[in-house]
């Protein structure tokens, strides 16, 4: 009795659209949540890839973490221990690198990353620190003591008097001493979007710390060797703290669960207010329907067929409000920038997926309304006609 | 004669409050092929209880019903929906057409609930359609046809599925005068012509002077019958019922 159905939706067709526009909204915040998780997720994963192979050792003060705080603005180690340590066997020292790292502005709130940092790297190792992150100007090692490679959010910061963006080749001012942008990074997570990398000598004469850096990356020559250097580092010096990739998607993971959680507490919010949306509209449209329904059942509709039709219903407007969810937010992305997932990326995988939660949630939220329709006696219905 | 629908013995009993009312009360009736009845007798006689226990909508509290040699009590719910699709045909007095169907729609509905194959439900509802004189109104929702085309909508429905019973409740009720008498002539030509089977209840004299034989119902008793045999004298019919009874 699909044609009934249909016929039912068209002939109520502002409280139908209505109901498609409620279920294509739930839709849509579906949407935004998977999408923000689904950056959210590839910015981890992008970290954490970068992080194989690697050790990263600093001095960690009793309330940081050498996760969320790395690199961490008051750790310090001494520059003959920092050798020491690059000097670990089996260590790629192309890819290692002391670092001395220095907020420049201040965070915008309390345990946020500053708007910018001075981050000094050993020449030709500036790729320690970059890991797979791309140049998308210029170039990815330094030039001079006074050569700089800027963060996106950096070169926006240095800007900000200009109302645009610093580019390759202009200066930037740092501490009254000028430095010239020879590389300018992608889009990137908190500190190197902030990022002013600069020759680590150049960044201990200007802050003053000749003698000492914020903590070493330790590049492994061969993966397997990880563990071993990692308990070398800790051995040699219990007062350091050395992390490793699985250290630190431990940590990254437990932080990150409880943003999951509510994450999938909003997605089940908007699921069951499109669960409720459709079941009420289709209780209310069972109520107005009971003389249609008595009718149906007293020429000798069975109460499967009654079933069916309200089900059904209910599953058409379900779907197509999860279809109407596809452009509308593929409209929405064009105006709105969510995270670093591309817009097809979500419309091929995520609206799919979505559209078949939106079968089973009208299927779900159908079942009440068609029982009560298989519970309306022809003969009550048409007495009181 | 074939007899498509009798009854041995039906009661009706409704609890209302505590208090039990005796709608229908031991009632015996046989009803041939191709004879138009009506059961006549004054608003709360049983008329409608009959009705609903004759057309499967309702279970007899005691006795039983035969249709088409079917007896009902031994039906379940699925069967007795079956039976009201496939054998029975109904006509009410407000007309009951679905509001979101053509008049059209609303006799091909009742074919498709029977799983009528598309070409013939299309020939099928032309021809009943013709046959009600509707056939130019055919794409009209109900609310844009009259009283009487409504009702001659709602008779196209009941006969899509070539039924061996068709029962009609008070359907000149809601007619004028001259579009009652259409609708009245429309379907003693189903019986004259077709061979059509009919039970019509009213308490109208007139409607009932159209039948073949009157059944005269008080108190959900039958108190007498007539038959007519073609005369359509309603102020005899009336007489000549009255005098049963008493």
């Amino acid at each position: 009795m699909w044609h009934l159905s249909i016929r039912n939706i068209w002939q109520r067709r502002v409280r139908s659209l209505l109901t498609i526009l409620g279920v294509a909204v739930s839709v849509q915040i579906y949407l935004a949540m998977t999408t923000m998780m689904s950056s959210a997720e590839n910015d981890l994963q992008d970290q954490l890839k970068a992080l194989a192979g690697k050790v990263f050792v600093q001095r960690i003060m009793t309330n940081e973490s050498l996760v969320e705080d790395f690199p961490s603005p008051s750790s310090s180690i001494k520059m003959d221990v920092a050798q020491e340590l690059l000097a670990i066997p089996g260590i790629d020292a192309a890819n290692s690198s002391a670092i001395l790292y220095v907020p420049l502005a201040k965070p915008p709130a309390p345990g946020a990353p500053p708007p910018t940092c001075a981050l000094g790297i050993e020449p030709g190792h500036e790729l320690a620190f970059l890991g797979s992150l791309k140049v998308v100007a210029g170039e990815s090692t330094l030039s001079g003591p006074q050569s700089v490679i800027l963060g996106q959010g950096a070169a926006a910061y240095y800007g900000r008097e200009t109302g645009h963006s610093v580019e390759v080749g202009e200066t930037i001012s740092v501490l009254g001493e000028t430095f010239t942008v020879v590389g300018l990074l992608d889009r990137a997570p908190a500190v190197h979007d902030g990022m002013v990398m600069m020759e680590l000598a150049t960044a201990q004469r200007l802050f003053d710390r000749p003698s000492s850096v914020s903590a070493v990356i330790l590049a492994a020559g061969n993966i397997d060797d990880v563990a071993r250097i990692k308990s070398q580092v800790e051995s040699l010096h219990p007062d350091l703290v050395a992390a490793a990739q699985e250290d630190v998607e431990e940590n990254v993971r437990a932080i990150y669960a409880s943003v999951y959680d509510l994450a999938d507490m909003v997605n089940g919010v908007a699921v069951l207010v499109a669960f409720l949306f459709v079941m009420i509209v289709m209780i209310i449209a069972v109520m107005e329907r009971r003389r249609d329904i008595g009718v149906l059942r007293a020429i000798g509709a069975s109460r499967r067929v009654v079933f069916n039709m309200i089900a059904s219903e209910a599953l058409l407007l379900s779907v197509m409000g999860a279809l109407l969810a596809g452009p509308l937010w593929a409209l929405i992305r064009i105006f709105v920038e969510i995270g670093t997932v591309s817009a097809a990326e979500v419309i091929l995988t995520k609206w799919l997926n979505i559209s078949l939660l939106a079968v089973f949630t009208g299927l779900g939220a159908s079942l009440l309304p068609a029982w009560k329709a298989v519970q309306v006696d022809p003969l009550e219905a048409l007495r009181y006609e | 004669m074939e007899t498509i629908v009798s009854t041995k013995d039906v009661w009706k009993i409704f609890q209302m409050n505590g208090v039990s009312v005796e709608a229908v009360r031991g009632v015996d009736l046989a009803v041939e092929a191709g004879e138009l009845v009506a059961i006549v007798g004054p608003s709360g006689s049983g008329k409608s209880s009959l009705l609903h226990l004759l057309g499967a909508m309702d279970r007899p509290s005691k006795g039983e019903v035969f249709i088409a040699g079917n007896a009902l009590s031994s039906l379940n719910d699925g069967q007795r929906a079956d039976l009201r699709l496939r054998e029975l045909g109904f006509v009410f007095q407000t007309f009951n057409l679905l509001p979101t169907l053509s008049a059209a729609g609303n006799v091909d509905v009742a074919m498709r609930l029977a799983g009528t194959g598309r070409t013939n439900r299309k020939a099928r509802v032309a021809e009943l359609l013709e046959r009600v004189g509707l056939d130019k109104r055919a794409n009209h929702l109900p609310r844009q046809l009259s009283g009487g085309e409504r009702q001659r909508v709602a008779i196209a429905r009941a006969l899509a599925n070539k039924p061996a019973l068709l029962l009609a409740d008070e359907p000149t009720g809601n007619l004028d005068t001259k579009t009652g008498a259409g609708v009245l002539e429309l379907v003693r030509g189903l019986c004259d012509e077709d061979g059509q089977t009919v039970i019509m209840v009213t308490h109208d004299f007139r409607a009932a002077s159209y039948a073949d034989r009157v059944l005269l119902l008080r108190d959900g008793v039958i108190r007498g019958e007539t038959r007519l045999e073609g005369e359509r004298d309603t102020r005899e019919t009336l007489s000549r019922l009255l005098a049963a009874e008493l």
